[in-house]
């Protein structure tokens, strides 16, 4: 499970990183993870009360997940929109948006749950593989492996979209339509990943990071890589969870983001130099 | 194969941009786009390159512009865009690759296509350098090779168009003058420089650069396409344009002409008090 879920998070992250054409975009600090988790949690809630939804089980929370993260995606992408343009500022401001609208709705939710449904909202903010069996790995493995098949097909574009738009469409592709295509792709793999394993940060951040400071700018490898070394390294850090505090298990969300956020921060300032102006 | 427009305006916000043009250019020539800042120079070789809103007629080759999808486009016409941002890291090698799509040549027909479109910008030195940490005119040059590269890709295609948006405006002296040599060869000359594909006879290329240079525009182009203001002042050769009054009435100096020794191509320089 963490494998297929580090996978879907780093190509998600690349892919998000190049529509957007900034290196910090990643799941997520752009509220997709959390609208995810919205979702999830409406669905878990609402499940007890349905028994249709309850049958239905994890493939119901999967697609609350895929709806909810859609919804953040396109929600902050539009917001982020200026002119057509994509404007750094109100990009992580947007995201900063919904992280706190859907960080207020699942307080409202966990409010309103009761003991049970209180402990599984838990789970999902802080993100954890614990209670990974195959039967989730055996759902969500296909659509992970098509919604990363799928943008890795976009990798022609995605070069050409970081040369700019403009140029991408004097080269034959049609812009709009592909960052569509994307977006919808990332919802799906965002929201399916989320839905097993929680809100799991700074893995779509870091590991495309990692692979450019190799060199590896170019999408005809970076997709393929950031799946291998997105899966290499939840895997790991999974394997930290649970032996760091063992015989409990630390949940690997709290792990990623010990790992990542300063490594965010250390991105940031480098921009910051690069640029000589702040973001 | 020509380019042809016929009462294109474009109004934004309320003001005329372009004021009712109406010209063509062919391949096998190649035209000048001049005017003073403002004058709507960018905006009319955005029409053409199809990304903004017009309304007339543009056709390329017969077809109208709105008929032909975007792939279809990308084979008739190039375009290098005023400036183009690129925040990530790229080899030169990469970029220039960028212009051609997946699975269309082999990659030796690509590698050749890459060597060959460097060698036009005289750029070879360069293609294993991190883009990124070019200088401004490196960068340029890399961009048109890039620009050079999507035609080059199609080089069976016939009515084939380059529109540059400025250059040279990055380039120091030398640049300046060998790239618009280059441009114009690709344009008149059946057997293009540099081009090593000995089994295709090479199609002559039309294009339209905006320049700033009035003098490198006469030196290299057939014809100079002059707006002012958004309307068509003249779309002549140079020798027709370089007239005190004309120019005087379009950027506001006073200027000599004379012609160059080397080609009797006329050149200006400015009058100073």
């Amino acid at each position: 499970m963490a494998l297929l879920v580090g996978a879907a998070l780093a190509v998600s992250g690349a892919s998000l990183q190049g529509v957007c054409r900034n290196p910090l975009a990643d799941p997520g600090l752009l509220g997709i993870s959390a609208g995810a988790a919205v979702g999830a949690v409406m669905m878990i809630l609402f499940a007890n009360h349905v028994p249709f939804l309850n049958a239905a089980g994890p493939y119901a929370v999967s697609i609350a997940a895929f709806a909810g993260a859609a919804i953040a995606t396109f929600s902050v992408y539009s917001l982020a929109q200026v002119n057509g343009d994509i404007q750094i500022p109100t990009f992580l401001l947007a995201g900063v948006a919904i992280n706190a609208l859907a960080g207020a709705m699942i307080g409202g939710l966990s409010f309103i749950a009761d003991d049970q449904a209180l402990r599984l909202i838990t789970f999902w903010m802080m993100g954890s593989l614990a209670s990974a069996t195959w039967t989730s790995v055996a759902i969500s493995a296909p659509t992970l492996a098509i919604a990363m098949f799928a943008i890795y097909r976009k990798r022609h574009a995605l070069n050409l979209i970081l040369l700019g738009e403009a140029n991408a469409r004097f080269t034959g592709i049609n812009v709009e339509k592909v960052k569509n295509q994307l977006l919808w792709l990332n919802a799906l793999a965002v929201g399916v990943a989320v839905a097993f394993s929680g809100i799991i940060g700074f893995i779509g951040l870091v590991v495309p990071h990692i692979l450019r400071m190799s060199s590896d700018t170019n999408y005809r490898y970076l997709i393929v890589n950031s799946a291998l070394l997105g899966a290499a390294l939840l895997a790991l850090a999974d394997l930290g969870s649970r032996m760091l505090i063992a015989p409990a298990e630390l949940p690997i969300g709290i792990l990623t983001s010990l790992i990542g956020a300063p490594f965010f921060i250390g991105l940031l300032m480098q921009q910051k130099r690069r640029m000589g102006f702040s973001l | 194969m020509s380019i042809q427009a016929s009462n294109l305006s474009v109004t934004i916000n309320g003001k005329k941009i372009l004021d009712d043009l109406s010209f063509s250019c062919h391949t096998g020539e190649i035209t000048a786009i001049v005017g003073e800042n403002g004058a709507g120079k960018s905006t009319l070789l955005n029409c053409l390159a199809g990304v903004s809103e017009f309304t007339g007629e543009i056709t390329i080759n017969n077809h109208s512009l709105e008929s032909l999808s975007l792939a279809k486009l990308a084979q008739y016409r190039a375009v290098l865009p005023q400036n183009s941002s690129l925040n990530f890291p790229f080899s030169v090698h990469e970029v220039v690759r960028l212009a051609m799509s997946l699975g269309c040549l082999s990659q030796a027909e690509q590698e050749q296509i890459i060597v060959d479109s460097l060698a036009l910008v005289d750029a070879t030195q360069f293609i294993d350098r991190d883009y990124l940490h070019l200088s401004g005119g490196e960068k340029q040059r890399v961009q048109l090779a890039r620009v050079l590269a999507q035609l080059r890709a199609h080089a069976h295609q016939e009515g084939r168009f380059l529109f540059l948006d400025e250059p040279t405006s990055a380039l120091d002296l030398k640049h300046q003058y060998s790239t618009l040599k280059m441009l114009r060869e690709l344009c008149t000359s059946n057997s293009a420089p540099g081009i090593g594909s000995q089994n295709t006879r090479w199609q002559k290329l039309g294009a339209l650069v905006i320049v700033h240079d009035l003098n490198l525009a006469s030196f290299y182009c057939d014809k100079i396409l002059l707006l002012d203001n958004g309307r068509l002042i003249a779309h002549e050769p140079p020798e027709k344009i370089f007239q005190n009054h004309i120019i005087k009435e379009c950027f506001g100096i006073d200027v000599i002409v004379d012609s160059h020794p080397d080609t009797s191509k006329p050149y200006l320089i400015p009058r100073l008090q």
